[in-house]
């Protein structure tokens, strides 16, 4: 496979803390790869020292096959779109798209040709001759998008671009970064917080936690065989069920019993022994209110229009059903619910990663 | 029960209006000291002396009216034109000087260099020493007989003029004192500046492809215009009024040489007596710094309409 980005044993040390800890990543050419995980995970301190905003402390990093650790941020031939957008704010928005291709001296007439052509695709043109003050913060966002693209660099870097606008326009500009990327496809790296970001622009996902990498994936992998218990309470809303119990053979195979003493089945080819502490993760979607299962009283009911969720309560365990339309459910009400075993997720409870992806 | 309620309503109304009286007075209050203070220290005296200036008196009482005669007088007897003159090298120097120099200090210290925190107060030091000491200092370092300057120039072979004797040497001796103590104000505005200029927008440029020096004209300098450029006013209006650096170290001399208009009002009023002669000096410096105030203000509000 070619790689337009290698990161190898990668660590980053402030004074004497770690906080990246020995990552190894490959990023095809034309990926968009998304760096998704909580506030602190590293996520951002990453996307900076492939940008060389930040020194390596050990390992490499390669961009097109060079080693960049000790190329500067204006030669490894990259584009970051920041949160802030860190627009010129003394520069016109033509002054703003024009400044990265003076500072590499383009002649007059490629200039006006480059920035016409990226105006155009990203609905700038009546936006040239105002102030980034002038605009909303839609319009910035693009600005800042079109000066990454102006320069045709190898590698998109963005750092939470979406962060600071509303709902509405930050999924409208998901989908217009989406399409943008299906566009030019260049590689481009995204670091987001947010697990919905990550899910509906991602080819593939990096799951960071505390500096390491947790899971890579399809979006579909990380959602359907979560790594870890970290992996599947962060990627999903609402989030995994977890029931937590030991394995316990009897007649009909494996199952995992609670404290309590209730009895949900596990498949068949589980990689568990009996008395082993499990964690049993279910997705709301995939327990279906049945006339046979685990009893649940219904504590809550969110009618979301399309569908309801429900939140009970299966013995002491918490849960959330989400059965996909609008039943006729009403609090205190007693229902079973049922699933399809080979949609749980087994978890070990002391090293909290999933038995099957251990197995 | 009609009329209870009616009176109780005036009387809520009432309640309010004394309210909302209250709170639209405050503001008015609150400032009404330091508006006192600042009218009797500043608007009472700027006042007299304009009144003063059209009026021939030795002491701080009014004698005869004269019209312009003082104006005249300031200008037109001795040399007037020439302390005008005096004034805009003695300024312009302070100022092409001392405002590169505190950029470029504030550009150093803005760096995470060594002992910077050092070099910060020692930096400033020159701000919070009073103009006479920083005067009597840099008279005694440039003292032909005694002075460190003359002294180590002289140990490579160089003789240093006379800032005593030569005309050129004595303004340039009074600008450089000027500069030591005008560059730490300008120096401590530009670092405040360039304290709230945000990372990423440099790390924008670097990622653009602008080297270091493109980086600092074509983002930094923009982005602390307006603090530098009202670095620059101050200083020009500071240097315009300053007095105590020239009396001390050449008291205008020699033969007038570094006399500015700061320095005659000062031996108009306070050596010759000629208080209503020292008070047109003072106004006319006092109606030229307001010109170039208001200018200033002007360019600031353009640059923020544009």
């Amino acid at each position: 496979m070619t790689v337009a980005v290698s990161l190898r044993h990668v660590r980053k040390k402030f004074g004497t803390v770690e906080v990246i800890h020995d990552v190894d990543l490959d990023i095809a050419p034309g990926e968009f790869v998304v760096l998704v995980g909580p506030s602190g995970c590293g996520k951002s301190t990453l996307l900076r020292m492939i940008a060389g905003l930040e020194d390596v402390s050990v390992g490499e990093i390669r961009i097109d096959g060079s080693l960049v650790n000790d190329i500067d941020p204006a030669d490894r031939d990259i584009a970051m779109v920041f949160q802030s957008y860190a627009l010129y704010p003394h520069m016109t928005v033509r002054e703003n798209l024009a400044f990265g291709l003076n500072a590499r001296g383009f002649n007059a007439a490629t200039k006006t040709k480059k920035i016409n052509e990226v105006a155009a695709v990203l609905g700038l043109e009546s936006l040239l001759a105002r102030y980034p003050r002038n605009l909303s913060g839609g319009q910035q966002q693009r600005v800042a998008m079109g000066r990454a693209m102006v320069r045709n660099p190898r590698v998109f870097l963005f750092d939470e671009p979406l962060s600071n606008l509303d709902a509405k326009l930050r999924a409208q500009m998901r989908v217009e970064v989406k399409a943008l990327h299906r566009r030019l496809r260049t590689t481009a790296i995204y670091v987001t917080h947010d697990q919905i970001e990550a899910m509906t622009m991602a080819d593939r996902i990096v799951l960071m936690r505390a500096g390491h990498i947790e899971q890579i994936g399809t979006p579909l992998e990380l959602y359907d065989r979560p790594a870890s218990v970290f992996v599947a309470q962060f990627i999903g809303s609402p989030t995994m069920n977890m029931l937590q119990g030991r394995a316990k053979l009897n007649n009909a195979g494996y199952v995992l019993e609670t404290e309590d003493g209730l009895h949900f089945p596990l498949r068949e080819n589980a990689q568990v022994h009996d008395g082993q502490p499990i964690i049993l993760g279910l997705r709301p979607e995939h327990l279906k209110p049945s006339d046979r299962g685990v009893s649940c009283i219904v504590e809550i009911v969110e009618p979301l229009g399309r569908e309801i969720l429900l939140y009970g309560r299966c013995g002491a365990a918490s849960v959330c059903v989400a059965p996909g339309s609008r039943l006729a459910i009403e609090p205190g009400m007693t229902i079973d619910l049922d699933y399809d075993v080979a949609n749980a997720c087994i978890f070990d409870v002391e090293t909290e990663r999933n038995v099957r992806n251990g197995d | 029960m009609a009329i209870s309620g009616a009176r109780e309503l005036d009387d809520l109304m009432q309640l309010d209006r004394s309210r909302r009286w209250r709170s639209a007075a405050f503001p008015y209050l609150a400032f009404a000291p330091a508006l006192i203070l600042i009218a009797c220290v500043s608007f009472i005296p700027i006042g007299y002396a304009i009144v003063q200036s059209f009026f021939r008196s030795s002491t701080l009482q009014l004698g005869r009216f004269v019209g312009l005669r003082n104006y005249n007088d300031f200008f037109f007897t001795g040399d007037g034109f020439g302390s005008f003159e005096n004034s805009l090298i003695f300024v312009a120097g302070t100022v092409v000087l001392a405002v590169p120099f505190g950029i470029a200090l504030a550009l150093v210290l803005n760096k995470p260099i060594l002992f910077r925190g050092f070099f910060r107060v020692v930096l400033i030091l020159p701000w919070l020493v009073s103009n006479l000491v920083g005067a009597l200092l840099w008279a005694w370092i440039g003292n032909p007989q005694y002075g460190l300057v003359p002294y180590l120039l002289g140990k490579i072979g160089v003789t240093m003029p006379n800032i005593i004797t030569d005309p050129t040497a004595a303004m340039a001796s009074v600008i450089v004192a000027s500069v030591w103590a005008s560059t730490p104000l300008v120096m401590v505005f530009v670092l405040a500046a360039l304290q709230s200029i945000p990372t990423d927008l440099i790390e924008a440029a670097r990622m653009d492809g602008a080297s270091p020096w493109r980086r600092l004209w074509r983002v930094t300098l923009p982005m602390i215009r307006n603090t530098t450029l009202m670095a620059l006013v101050l200083t020009s209006l500071h240097a315009f009024k300053s007095v105590e650096i020239i009396l001390v170290m050449t008291s205008g001399g020699p033969n007038g040489a570094t006399e500015t208009m700061a320095t005659k009002i000062f031996h108009e009023a306070f050596t010759l007596i000629r208080i209503g002669v020292g008070s047109a000096g003072a106004v006319t410096i006092f109606v030229l710094n307001l010109l170039f105030t208001m200018a200033f203000v002007r360019v600031l509000k353009s640059e923020h309409g544009a």
